[in-house]
């Protein structure tokens, strides 16, 4: 079985690549090895489970992919040109605000994500009555999600002062919130 | 094939907040997945440090009670808790440990010699923290996971032709060779770094979150959180003095058939409380283990729920095996240090991009040749010393600083980049040589020399590059000119 998930997921690749070639794009060629490739999950999991099947199939498709890169590498030659040597000083405005940055995306961004995470968690597991340890890892698992994405928000430019002061709020202000709401009766 | 429509500007800003997060980061994450693509074969490195340990696959209750009686007569004081780690495919050898006493276990059941806490445990201690205070480090590693996270959304949307170059790999021009290396072993590999990253930060936060999730709801009580996600100690009261291990074994097989016992541990030992856990690993499961808690008469008191309790719970226990790789056998492994292996160039090919770029080199170049060609050789060096019993973390730490220096000196990173790469290859051929000799009378496993082989073949690949690269010795040295960059 797990000679016919690799080749049914290698055929897939390999006509993907094929089309890819191609200069026009050619959309029934594509949906059928889309299709292979994702129809070879299949195979993997009767192979060795639904879990290892899974990880097997997102494991395999790189390494396919990469020996297809190989094969279409192109070679031109050229020499590097040379480089001069400086001696660079970064610019003292860029300093700043590259270190007002890393404190907006670290501890305020870190407090103000684990906030509404957990809210956020609270909330749903309220609605589907989860129970208290599926409540936690939700809120923590969109913790993991969340703070990315604002670090990512942050980086993008430079920071306006309401969006700051609005991720500084909602750090300072949320854990009294959330505290609260414990004081209540609302938990986990 | 259609381009992924994004706007001009969502990619301007995605390039903007991947460059600067990359360089933020840059040489802890290389750092890191260096490590941890190493790390992935930790157990095999660990034969190979110590390759005289008997090893073998089968064991007896009786033997582990030899051991057990043994391990007591060494101490002086019982210890409270007393882990037996048995014999698994990928490390077949039986240790005992507890408090801070360790030693292997022979087939006999006799005790051999204590665990080596040389090269392996600083490399793997070097990814795990960073060698800082433990949770500092820890939590370090957790936030360059999150890092790694950030990286691959901004790196995904400041790709504009995702599909048109899926497969397309320019080489011979400096700059484009490392934009297409890096962009094609990123896009492809993109949901493993993902779940790497997700895993890493899943680990090394997840102290962090339940700190704060205890002030907030529990009292400032850690351990009722970890009792949340883990499960709670049972109640045992009037336990017999000595663990009936062999009616465990029996109930075991009853309760859980198909199971594999990976190790046991011995709970509150010699008092009325005692009790004994022996964790498994399930067929087909992610999870990291199931534990199953007997009395110490062997009767069942019942198993914690990882295999099928709360969903929650057993999320939390298949990160681990998810992030190391270590599920299904040895050609995952290979799988897993091949995607850490990319995940480490592009690392690399990251900065280097931006270097390019540049279009002038600067002491940056320097330092970053020195990250980059010495934390391998410091790895090297520091392998080959604590073979003569040198500190390894220490010896790390002194050969990444004299290739720092080195290359600074220089200021030439094509030629230092030459030179650390001969060092690179000197101290690995001197650290294959001194461990084949010193073994050349003994009998040692397989995997010492497969260890050995698998750095031979590094040494061979990187000799061809040092051949191919010689031109870079005689390179010019550029004068030097100070500048101020505004933007």
């Amino acid at each position: 079985m797990i000679f016919i998930a690799l080749i049914l997921e290698s055929a897939g690749l390999l006509l993907i690549y094929k089309s890819w070639r191609k200069p026009q794009r050619r959309v029934v060629e594509n949906s059928i090895a889309w299709l292979m490739v994702l129809v070879s999950i299949w195979p993997w999991q009767d192979a060795v489970g639904l879990e290892f099947g899974i990880c097997f199939w997102f494991l395999a498709m790189p390494v396919i992919s990469w020996v297809l890169v190989v094969i279409n590498r192109e070679y031109r030659k050229m020499d590097a040109p040379i480089q001069p040597r400086n001696w660079v000083w970064p610019a003292r405005a860029q300093v700043v605000q590259n270190i007002v940055n890393l404190v907006i995306a670290g501890p305020i961004a870190f407090m103000a994500c684990y906030v509404c995470a957990t809210g956020l968690g609270m909330a749903t597991g309220y609605a589907l009555g989860l129970v208290e340890v599926n409540q936690m890892l939700l809120g923590f698992i969109l913790f993991l999600l969340l703070w990315p994405v604002v670090i990512y928000r942050i980086s993008t430019k430079a920071m306006r002062w309401q969006s700051a002061s609005g991720l500084l709020l909602v750090a300072l202000g949320g854990p009294a919130v959330l505290y609260g709401f414990s004081l209540y009766g609302f938990n986990l | 094939m259609k381009r992924l429509s994004l706007s001009v500007n969502l990619v301007k800003k995605s390039i903007k907040a991947h460059s600067s997060l990359g360089l933020a980061a840059g040489a802890l994450m290389y750092l890191v997945c260096l490590t941890g693509t190493l790390a992935v074969f930790f157990e095999e490195f660990e034969r190979w440090e110590q390759p005289g340990i008997e090893e073998y696959q089968d064991y007896s209750v009786e033997q582990i009670n030899q051991a057990i009686g043994e391990f007591q007569q060494r101490v002086t004081e019982t210890p409270e808790e007393l882990w037996v780690v048995l014999p698994s495919e990928a490390m077949p050898r039986m240790h005992i440990s507890g408090d801070d006493h360790e030693w292997f276990i022979d087939a006999d059941g006799s005790l051999s010699e204590p665990p080596l806490e040389a090269w392996t445990k600083m490399m793997t201690s070097l990814h795990e923290y960073l060698h800082l205070p433990q949770q500092l480090g820890t939590i370090l590693v957790g936030i360059l996971g999150v890092l790694l996270c950030s990286l691959t959304l901004s790196g995904l949307l400041s790709h504009p032709s995702l599909f048109k170059d899926a497969f397309r790999w320019r080489m011979g021009r400096q700059a484009l060779t490392q934009l297409d290396l890096h962009n094609r072993l990123s896009v492809w590999a993109a949901p493993f770094y993902l779940m790497i990253a997700l895993t890493g930060a899943f680990i090394g936060l997840i102290g962090v979150y339940g700190a704060l999730t205890s002030v907030a709801f529990y009292e400032n009580d850690m351990q009722t959180v970890f009792e949340v996600v883990y499960g709670s100690e049972p109640e045992v009261t009037e336990a017999k003095p000595v663990v009936d291990l062999s009616k465990a074994f029996q109930t075991l097989k009853s309760a859980a058939p198909g199971v594999t016992p990976l190790f046991l541990t011995i709970r509150d030992m010699e008092t009325d409380g005692q009790y004994l856990e022996i964790w498994v690993s399930v067929p087909e499961r992610l999870i990291y283990s199931e534990v199953y808690r007997f009395r110490a008469d062997g009767s069942l008191i019942d198993h914690k729920g990882f295999s099928d309790g709360a969903i929650g719970k057993q999320v939390a226990y298949s990160v681990y095996r998810l992030h190391f790789g270590h599920y299904s056998g040895f050609w995952v492994k290979v799988v897993y240090a091949l995607l850490g292996f990319a995940l480490t160039v592009v690392c690399v090919s990251g900065i280097n991009i931006w270097l390019v770029k540049r279009k002038f080199e600067s002491v940056l170049n320097d330092g970053w040749v020195a990250v980059v060609w010495g934390l391998p050789m410091a790895l090297a060096v520091a392998a080959l010393f604590s073979f003569y019993g040198w500190p390894a973390l220490s010896v790390f730490g002194i050969t990444q600083i004299i290739a720092l220096v080195f290359a600074m000196i220089i200021k030439q990173p094509d030629k230092a980049r030459w030179f650390l790469m001969a060092g690179l290859v000197l101290s690995l051929s001197a650290t294959v040589l001194t461990r084949t000799v010193a073994v050349l009378n003994e009998i040692v496993p397989p995997v010492f020399y497969g260890v050995n082989l698998s750095i031979l073949a590094v040494i061979l690949i990187l000799i061809i590059m040092l051949v191919r690269q010689r031109k870079w010795l005689k390179k010019p040295c550029q004068q030097e000119q100070r500048i101020t960059v505004t933007s």
